[in-house]
């Protein structure tokens, strides 16, 4: 069962006259344990890929399977249980809880989840947070640490839960190289690790090169899927998938 | 609940201006809500025992007599006669029934009988109409507080004694021990009575002009005696627990024995009213005070979900659903009230007392009639909670509202 499996996807803004065309029959799938980027330029329309992708945005039309899941089908509430369950996510801003330590801003998704937040969860987020390096900042108010650190505590956040698709906006983009580097050391480290697919949005083609896979976007139209090792300077002119 | 009970409590920590500033605020709120009760409910308390105090709450009356018809009428003209002698006197001959009917019942403190009659006081060429009230000596200072203002002399009603007013006493210019002749008024036509030689005992001063000017009491013997009663009393005068509760007591007792009767409240409309405009006053005031409490808890907590924005669009994308969010502002509504309202209790409280003690006259009765006993604390409490709970149900709502997405982007 493929983490995500998104068939001919169509976001369309506005409406009659004033109608924009985001995107334009988009089919991807991305399989357990896969590393992919996702580039393109801006207003290409990677972010809305990734926020129909990480089911926070619907679709004009097309299907998206979660984990198998029709995400489509689901109301309100069940769509943010299977975001809590399956989905973890990483922006470009950190958005961490300021006012709350970095071990409680991993555990933010454990309370959505509604389960006890027992000692195991506790020390899942401990041991998350000293894999990424933060061992000695674990009681610290997210408002004390400096932007790397609070990436990396965003990227414990984001896998705490186990989820089997981890979708990342520009993860390094406000970070400086050697901070992106380590942030995206980590993510490669703990993908390999357990197994979490990783859908990863940048600019940035060095970030690329260390993904497993890339998909080209261009105008709204997923031009391109290559395997890291044939990746063109150019990206590729034919769609992988298109309605 | 224990997410969002965190969730809350570490937002209002967080914020320890904005959260000292709202808690302030519906402070204050409480501290006029408590304020006012207390000065409205001491106003009351003291107006109603300053009428209450000295009159009886309920009275059983005989029936007035109806004047005989002595013939048919004819074309609208009937003729009506009054014959003199001891049927003239309205009493209640059975009163002694009546009286173990009246304090059997649930509610009255003490049944009075009183034998009442309008006479003449007199003191060589001085003389002063007075009105007689005779009474049982042990129960003297039952409806009025008599035997608490006997201010010379004292309350001995035995034979030939009697006790009178201050201002009655200085009319006359008599003094403790003074001999005065009393004389029952008498109807026109009737035969006078004879006079009676009456010893000063007592002078009070119950502090209500109409008394102490007028009232003079007597042995209930002597005075049913006086005014030519065979065996019964004028009326029977009642004090019961609960002054609010006269009404239906007065009509239990209607029910009861069949004699006319009246409450307190009957002959003091205007103090009804007086005091139902003061309690729409204050409630009022009190509407007021809880809506400033509203209005500040919600334009705060507005302030504070827009802060907020891109942090609740996080923790909705984690999952964390729209009756959480409302859980998680509601509760800070709550708190604030609870903390709020605790801190305007005590001001209030201590407020009241403050006031109390700076306002106590020589005599020790306060001028500014506040009760700090009746500030309605526990109800305070309850209000201004739900009513900042109720306030910060549209922000949290607003919070709730809030898109994952267009808060995470913005």
């Amino acid at each position: 069962m493929s983490a995500l499996e998104a068939t001919d996807i169509t976001k369309v803004f506005g409406d009659d006259e004033t109608a924009t065309i985001v995107l334009r029959g988009i089919s991807a799938t991305i399989e357990r344990g896969e590393f992919v980027a996702l580039v393109g330029p801006s207003g290409s329309g990677k972010s809305t890929f990734l926020s129909i992708a990480g089911t926070l945005l619907r679709p004009t039309s097309g299907t998206l399977r979660i984990v198998g899941e029709n995400a489509l089908d689901l109301h309100e509430r069940a769509l943010s249980e299977m975001r809590n369950r399956h989905l973890g996510f990483v922006f470009q801003f950190h958005h961490l809880l300021e006012d709350f330590t970095a071990l409680e801003n991993v555990l933010m998704p454990v309370y959505g989840a509604h389960v006890r937040v027992d000692v195991g969860w506790h020390t899942r987020a401990r041991t998350l947070l000293e894999r990424v390096g933060l061992a000695d900042r674990i009681s610290f108010r997210a408002s004390k640490l400096s932007g790397g650190q609070k990436q990396r505590v965003a990227v414990a956040r984001a896998l705490v839960m186990k989820p089997e698709l981890v979708l990342a906006d520009e993860p390094t983009g406000n970070l400086d190289r050697s901070s992106s580097d380590e942030v995206m050391r980590l993510l490669r480290e703990l993908s390999r690790e357990d197994g979490t697919a990783f859908l990863i949005s940048t600019h940035d083609e060095s970030i690329a090169q260390r993904c497993d896979r890339i998909l080209s976007m261009q105008d709204g139209i997923l031009v391109g899927s290559t395997p890291r090792a044939a990746v063109p300077a150019v990206p590729l002119q034919i769609a992988e998938a298109s309605g | 609940m224990v997410f969002e009970t965190k969730l809350a409590l570490r937002y209002l920590i967080s914020s320890r201006l904005q959260t000292s500033l709202l808690v302030a605020g519906v402070a204050v709120g409480v501290l006029v809500f408590t304020f006012i009760a207390a000065l409205m409910n001491g106003l009351s308390v003291r107006l109603t025992d300053d009428i209450t105090g000295n009159v009886a709450h309920v009275i059983l009356e005989p029936e007035p007599r109806v004047p005989r018809a002595y013939m048919a009428p004819h074309r609208g003209r009937a003729l009506f006669a009054v014959q003199p002698g001891h049927e003239d006197a309205a009493e209640i001959r059975t009163y002694r029934s009546v009286l173990e009917l009246a304090v059997r019942m649930l509610g009255v403190r003490i049944a009075v009988p009183e034998v009442l009659g309008n006479a003449t006081l007199a003191r060589g060429a001085t003389s002063v109409a007075v009105a007689v009230t005779g009474v049982e000596p042990d129960q003297a200072g039952a409806i009025a507080p008599i035997d608490r203002s006997i201010v010379r002399g004292r309350l001995d009603l035995g034979v030939g004694n009697v006790v009178i007013g201050s201002t009655l006493a200085q009319d006359l210019a008599v003094d403790v021990g003074d001999r005065l002749v009393l004389r029952a008024a008498r109807r026109f036509g009737a035969a006078p009575s004879a006079d009676t030689i009456v010893t000063v005992r007592g002078i009070f001063t119950l502090g209500v002009q109409a008394v102490d000017e007028r009232v003079i009491y007597l042995e209930l013997t002597a005075t049913r005696k006086l005014f030519d009663l065979v065996s019964g009393v004028s009326q029977i005068e009642i004090k019961v627990d609960d002054i609010w509760r006269a009404n239906e007591l007065r009509d239990a007792l209607a029910r009861a024995t069949g004699l006319k009767t009246s409450s307190w409240l009957d002959r003091n409309a205007r103090l009804q009213e007086g005091l139902r405009a003061q309690a729409s006053t204050a409630t009022m005031i009190k509407v007021f005070s809880l809506l400033t409490i509203a209005i500040g808890v919600a334009s705060t907590l507005f302030l504070s979900v827009m802060r907020r924005r891109s942090e609740i669009g996080i923790l909705r994308s984690f999952g964390i659903g729209r009756a959480a969010v409302v859980r998680t502002f509601v509760l800070q509504g709550v708190l604030i009230g609870i903390l709020g309202s605790i801190v305007g209790v005590v001001l209030g409280f201590a407020f009241a007392h403050l006031l109390l003690a700076i306002s106590m006259t020589a005599t020790g009765a306060p001028s500014i009639p506040i009760d700090p006993a009746r500030g309605e604390y526990l109800r305070a409490v309850v209000l201004a909670t739900a009513a900042s709970a109720i306030a910060a149900v549209l922000p949290a709502w607003s919070a709730a509202k809030t898109d994952p997405l267009e808060a995470i982007q913005s």
